[in-house]
């Protein structure tokens, strides 16, 4: 599990057991649109899924 | 057997309102488990089913009858107890045998049905002890027995497994789901455990603040969050949730950029979960490594 | 653990340890021992100007009875100055405010420790400051409309006196015991078929055991030794034991009649040791009251 900072918020993603990351190394992550929930930014109400 | 059906359920305690208008439908032999962090009103609508507490407003039904005027031993439910509640005074056998005993069933079929209840949790062998004789477990399968020996219509279920070490937990939560797949007894369980909800219900109903936040099965809760509540709530970790704005199907926030998105132009939050992705050459977010974690399973 | 403990302390501690308890223990049981000694022998010796020692040879008692020692002070104050009257007379007392103020004490006391009011704990603080002032304050303001009223000099007034007295004592400490047993268990009785009252006596009371016991002593031996109400409010007929032994004391121009006192002294004391003997074990564990959760 690798953490980054990314849109104001703490954000973890799935990292291969063989991964070797150092702290401060720049990464990036897949993060395909199929797999995000969008929700209100003020309500917090679910808006779609794609 | 019965079903259980929630109008408008209502706690206030003067201006403090516990638990907002409620309404759900708990079919007959359903496993509803209700789930929030302390303090959300679940452990307060399952008192107010049982009728340890008074509703501020709404009905409870139970089997189609309004029960909202009667007092627990007339509700026909049985409970168990987050610190069991066991009586210290008597041996587990008169433990077991209490329920029969104070509702006057026929001495007869004490002995035959106490056995069996002790037999369905593996208790046989600690008939004669006290429940301060026994370990966390074993008071937890007592205030099980107990409350099957009765065939009452519905269980209630209050943290029973929270006083337990995290091995124990296992075991018996895979118990108490045997039990139900055998009596098929319509149980209400509440805990703050999502994975006790997530591993036990048929449906779950995710609780904060008083307020219902969804209803569905363990499977919909997580793979269709209502909120961002229930997204932060349920998983393990959590889903990422990230401040950003959506213009044309594109989601943009720092060091995130993701396209193909289908919803309305403005400030958005996005979620997503940790497992669903994965680091790659290049993608959507680009960002130094704040912190390594080395996961069992990740 | 105790005994590994007292194994490993040096012989010359050892011995401190048990020569202080052994001084303590003549210290504490020399007034009565001396009292149960003396109760046996004459005025004239018990109480002798020429030599206390007297006290213990007892030469007039030998000289007046011809015995070391003598049953006279027990029958005179038993057989002819009637104290089984008063005896008779503090066990009704003592019984009926011990019934009383456990029946208010431990229905008052479990509604208080479970009600969800604050009013429950402002009754307490009440009950507390009546319980600090002295009794004879109170007394002194009962005397006289128990005059008008032509109840002064009855038992029943005062046992409902001394009820009066006792019962916020006896509602606190309840009410404590009460709150140390989980609130759980009521509701699991109620659950299981119990109605409010069932879970209290079927659930609540045998676990509450030693708590009653405990209180009942309390209150046992407040009635049991209390001065002030029953010296002020009962005649001389209906007299309970402790103002009889004052009454004996006041009247010491009668030769004799200080034994009396001092008999009827060792016949009151007797029965607390008995008392305290039997219930050793339960007041014990109603003291430490984490005993008395599950």
């Amino acid at each position: 599990m690798a953490t980054v900072q990314a849109g104001g918020a703490l954000v973890a993603v799935k990292a291969a057991k063989d991964f070797q990351g150092r702290i401060g190394q720049p990464i990036a992550a897949h993060v395909p649109a199929r797999i995000c929930h969008l929700f209100d930014a003020r309500t917090g109400v679910r808006l779609t899924r794609t | 057997m019965a079903d259980i059906q929630l109008k408008s359920l209502t706690k206030r305690w003067g201006a403090f309102v516990g638990l907002k208008p409620m309404d759900l439908h708990i079919g007959d032999g359903e496993f509803l488990v209700l789930l929030g962090p302390s303090g959300c009103g679940k452990t307060t609508t399952m008192r107010m089913i049982a009728g340890l507490e008074d509703a501020s407003g709404g009905d409870i039904l139970i089997g189609g009858k309004r029960v909202n005027d009667l007092e627990p031993k007339d509700r026909d439910i049985a409970m168990v107890f987050q610190s069991y509640g066991l009586y210290p005074t008597m041996t587990v056998y008169e433990n077991i045998r209490f329920p029969l005993k104070v509702r006057g069933i026929p001495e007869a079929e004490h002995h035959d049905r106490v056995m069996r209840a002790a037999r369905t949790v593996e208790l046989t062998e600690f008939l004669d002890r006290k429940p301060a004789a026994l370990s966390g477990g074993q008071r937890q399968r007592v205030a099980l027995a107990r409350a099957i020996v009765r065939k009452p219509k519905v269980f209630l279920m209050d943290e029973p497994l929270s006083n337990l070490d995290a091995k124990l937990r296992v075991s018996t939560r895979a118990q108490i789901k045997n039990l139900h797949h055998e009596l098929r007894t319509t149980t209400i369980y509440v805990t703050h455990d999502q994975i006790e909800a997530m591993t036990l219900a048929d449906r779950v109903v995710v609780m904060s603040r008083g307020e219902v936040q969804q209803v569905g099965t363990p499977l919909e809760i997580y793979d269709r969050p209502a909120n961002t509540f229930v997204a932060g709530f349920i998983g393990s970790p959590a889903m990422n949730l990230m401040q950003g704005t959506l213009k044309g199907g594109v989601f943009e926030a720092e060091h995130v950029r993701i396209p193909g998105l289908a919803g309305p132009d403005g400030p958005v939050t996005l979620g997503f979960r940790a497992e669903d992705a994965s680091i790659a050459a290049t993608g959507e977010i680009a960002a130094p490594i704040y912190a390594m974690e080395l996961l069992g399973d990740a | 653990m105790s005994t590994r403990l007292a194994d490993r302390r040096p012989p010359a501690m050892q011995a401190i340890l048990i020569g202080f308890l052994a001084l303590w223990l003549v210290i504490a049981a020399f007034p009565f021992l001396w009292t149960l000694w003396g109760s046996f022998k004459v005025e004239g010796d018990f109480f002798s100007k020429a030599d206390w020692a007297n006290a213990l040879r007892g030469p007039l008692t030998r000289a007046e009875t011809g015995g070391a020692f003598t049953g006279a002070g027990y029958h005179g104050a038993w057989i002819q100055e009637s104290f089984w009257r008063a005896a008779i007379n503090t066990l009704i007392v003592v019984v009926s405010v011990v019934t009383i103020s456990l029946t208010f004490g431990t229905l008052g006391g479990y509604a208080l420790s479970r009600s969800p009011y604050r009013y429950a704990f402002w009754l307490l603080i009440v009950a507390l400051v009546f319980r600090a002032m002295p009794p004879i304050a109170l007394i002194s303001g009962y005397l006289l409309p128990f005059y008008q009223w032509n109840l002064w000099g009855h038992l029943p007034t005062a046992i409902i006196v001394l009820v009066a007295i006792n019962q916020p004592f006896t509602l606190w400490m309840l009410t404590s015991f009460f709150r140390n047993i989980p609130k759980d268990l009521d509701e699991s009785a109620m659950v299981d078929g119990c109605s409010r009252f069932q879970a209290f006596r079927h659930v609540i009371i045998p676990v509450m055991w030693p708590g009653v016991i405990t209180t009942g002593l309390f209150s046992f031996l407040l009635a049991y030794n209390d001065f002030a109400v029953t010296a002020m409010l009962l005649d001389k007929e209906n007299q309970t034991m402790i103002p009889k032994i004052a009454f004996f004391l006041g009247t010491t121009q009668t030769k004799g009649n200080v034994m009396f006192a001092v008999a009827a002294v060792v016949s009151a004391t007797a029965p607390l040791f008995l008392l305290v003997v039997f219930f050793q074990r339960q007041i014990v564990s109603g003291l430490t009251a984490g005993a008395v959760k599950g």
